[in-house]
């Protein structure tokens, strides 16, 4: 069993008289096989969290257990941890298959014809059979990718720390990577940590996503969870591309009070945000709907007329910014997501609505989560 | 105009028309023509052959600093001891008819409108990337040129910093007017900034269209694949009596789909993910399906949030040599591993011939107003 539990694992780095938190407190155990994405902006931690399970980084203060078994004063060498890095880091006079048995010949007292099975194995798994004899410098960049990934899977390790493997790639090659790793993964059923700062790699690739910033943990769950119901305005805006709109504004006799609007609560969000004065209202671009004509006044409470500044066509949807009307304001309010093949107009006036099942609110102060949208994501109705 | 160094042709025989005032991209993959192109019309290489206008003129043998351009690079390229107000105005170094105070004026004109009026004077290196690129800009803007050269002059900035640099140098051009030629591999660019978008592969043009024009009426298979994220999807197989058959699939074509293909056989079946409709599989399994309903297991899903990509591959395809990929909307949960309806209506496919690659018939739109208007 690969089961790896962090355990309020702190990093502090000494910078002369100075004290910096990398890592502040984390606690987030990883199930054995499960395929856990730590995702966040840079500078927030996640490079340094994976360098202290892989040993490359000491541990200030916690535990970091992998199998049961505290790991802390572990060397590298000796934690049965295969990593794989932006960078391949192959050697350049070493053919493919030299590559991925060099390994195994270092750390192992395996016989040569048995690496040499392994290796074989493992590249027609992934079907690089046809690269093995290839030095580095004749493969393209997702070539060499999975070349260094062949190397890591050979060592057949209990965990894969993966540091943004992908960053180096296309958006092509990268979409087409993404779906061979997860498979690869599922394949072979080994726990793996992966650190990236994209969070489309995260959503699409993790059985869970654990999202970081400023050294802290800000909220572990499944892709749709932190989607759907985020914790806080961080997880919402990091999470979802284009990302949430958020509105600040104030609480005021149950309704939310912005520059733009007034938003009437009704009884739920009200009970929510009850107390709190300063209030973010937050919703993601595809839930805005902009109106046709005929659909104009169906829940006029929430209906509001903006002006459509610029429309970013993508052919299967289109991506609309929305402006306060009346105004030379280039900023914009809000940005509205449509389908690929619906009219909207540059520099026209369009209402939208923004449904009351759609929207979140959170403290403006803090940024915690104080309503989410309402959406049962065990619901039978979800399902196709 | 065609461009050859050596016996490589880097430029095949371009044609093309920008209107004042457009904003006209460039795209394709890397090694396609399209810097070159973008580099013969700023004067920095010279057309083998063929001919460059600008306003009527001809351009071929003016030196790049009297053709009236500015460009904006990938690498913002500012001077690391001037401060921003220094490297702003040096790009009116060169322009006559200015007094100081006028060039002092328009500094500050052109830096309150990018936003950067606060910078000043910093030098480059305590701004951030998407600053640096806006001062970049700047010192393009200020010398009011009659045509703009960008040439992937985000590629540097990280996703979210992209996409927001995107919609203010639409606004920007927007405002001011100038004729942009703008030169990108991403497609996203330029489907969403172009007036008009040019399709560039191996030094050929392959097609010049307005946005929509090329995601719904691609001329060849090579601009259907490019444009549009996720891919279209392509299937190969052969065109006999009216059905096109591949390895997994068959699928009747109506009689405007045959009058269009007429007796090509050899063929690629294209329809974009979002024209797939996805249904549950109905109790008593795959009988009774439609002509344009196909039974298929799910392999992979990869959700976004807001939308989930389904990769889809015929029960009896072990080596997924027909995946298929769908989208559906986000809140709409598929799980991997369960089999599925798979509908894919007639109005929205498109079908190339497999040996030349261009389009025989592409998808039907209600009206055109719709792609037009957009």
């Amino acid at each position: 069993m690969s089961e790896l539990s962090l355990d309020h694992v702190t990093k502090v780095y000494q910078d002369d008289d100075e004290e910096i938190v990398a890592v502040d407190d984390i606690s987030v155990d990883i199930e054995d096989e499960e395929f856990l994405v730590l995702v966040g902006p840079s500078g927030c931690g996640k490079s340094t969290t994976l360098r202290m399970i892989a040993g490359l980084e000491t541990i200030t203060e916690g535990e970091i257990r992998l199998g049961g078994t505290v790991i802390n004063d572990v060397d590298t060498q000796d934690r049965d941890i295969a990593m794989v890095f932006q960078s391949y880091a192959l050697y350049p006079h070493l053919t493919a298959r030299g590559n991925m048995s060099f390994g195994l010949e270092e750390s192992t007292d395996l016989p040569d014809a048995d690496i040499e099975e392994r290796v074989e194995e493992v590249a027609s798994m992934m079907g690089i059979d046809d690269l093995l004899d290839r030095k580095p410098g004749e493969l393209s960049g997702g070539q060499q990718q999975r070349i260094a990934l062949g190397r890591a899977i050979v060592r057949d390790p209990e965990l894969f720390l993966m540091d943004e493997p992908l960053s180096n790639l296309d958006a092509k090659l990268r979409a087409e990577m993404r779906t061979e790793l997860q498979q690869l993964q599922r394949q072979l059923g080994v726990t793996t940590i992966y650190v990236t700062h994209d969070q489309t790699e995260a959503m699409t690739m993790s059985d869970r996503i654990a999202v970081m910033d400023q050294g802290e943990l800000q909220q572990v769950g499944e892709p749709l969870e932190l989607y759907h119901d985020p914790n806080n305005m961080f997880v919402a805006g990091f999470i979802g591309e284009p990302s949430m709109n958020f509105l600040h504004g104030a609480y005021s006799d149950g309704t939310f009070v912005s520059d733009l609007f007034e938003y009437p609560l009704g009884r739920a969000i009200e009970d929510a945000v009850s107390g709190t004065s300063e209030l973010v209202l937050g919703i993601r671009p595809e839930e805005i709907e902009v109106l046709d004509d005929a659909a104009v006044g169906d829940d006029p409470a929430h209906e509001y007329e903006m002006h459509v500044t610029v429309v970013e066509p993508m052919g299967d949807q289109n991506v609309v910014h929305l402006s306060r009307p009346g105004t030379d304001d280039m900023s914009d309010n809000l940005v509205a997501v449509t389908e690929g093949l619906r009219d909207v107009a540059e520099d026209s006036t369009a209402t939208v609505r923004l449904p009351s099942d759609a929207v979140h609110f959170f403290d403006g102060a803090t940024g915690v989560s104080l309503h989410n949208r309402q959406l049962d994501l065990t619901e039978e109705t979800l399902r196709l | 105009m065609t461009k050859r160094f050596g016996d490589t042709t880097a430029v095949e025989d371009l044609s093309l028309d920008i209107p004042d005032s457009e904003f006209l991209v460039l795209v394709g993959p890397s090694g396609c023509g399209k810097s070159t192109t973008l580099r013969c019309i700023a004067g920095l290489e010279s057309p083998t052959e063929g001919s460059i206008y600008i306003g009527g003129e001809h351009m071929n043998y003016r030196v790049p600093q009297n053709r009236d351009i500015a460009m904006v690079f990938q690498d913002y390229a500012l001077y690391p001891h001037m401060t921003v107000r220094e490297n702003i105005r040096f790009g009116l170094e060169e322009e006559s008819g200015y007094t100081s105070e006028e060039r002092d004026a328009r500094v500050e004109e052109i830096a309150d409108l990018l936003g950067i009026s606060s910078m000043l004077d910093r030098n480059p290196d305590e701004l951030s990337g998407g600053q640096q690129q806006r001062v970049a800009l700047g010192r393009a803007i200020v010398r009011d040129p009659e045509v703009f050269l960008m040439d992937e002059p985000l590629s540097n900035l990280d996703a979210e910093l992209r996409a927001q640099m995107r919609t203010e140098l639409q606004q920007l051009q927007n405002r001011f007017d100038v004729t942009t030629v703008y030169v990108t591999h991403n497609q996203t660019e330029a489907m969403t900034m172009s007036d008009r978008i040019a399709v560039l592969n191996k030094g050929k043009l392959q097609q010049v269209g307005e946005p929509l024009e090329l995601y719904h009426a691609p001329e060849n298979r090579f601009v259907a694949g490019f444009i549009g994220e996720p891919s279209m999807n392509f299937v190969e197989g052969r065109h006999r009596n009216g059905t096109f058959t591949s390895e997994f699939f068959e699928y009747p074509f109506d009689s405007g789909i045959r009058d269009d293909v007429g007796d090509t056989s050899d063929v690629v079946l294209g329809v974009r993910p979002e024209d797939i409709d996805l249904k549950r599989l109905p109790e008593g399994g795959s009988s009774g399906l439609a002509d344009h309903e196909f039974r298929m297991t799910v392999s992979v899903v990869e959700p976004h949030g807001d939308r989930n990509v389904v990769h889809l591959r015929h029960p009896e395809d072990a080596s997924e040599s027909e995946t298929i990929h769908a989208l559906t909307p986000g809140t709409t949960v598929v799980d991997a591993g369960t089999d599925v309806v798979v509908s894919v209506d007639p109005d929205t496919v498109h079908v190339f011939d497999a040996a030349t690659g261009e389009a025989l018939h592409n998808r039907r739109l209600e009206s055109e107003v719709e792609v037009h208007n957009v």
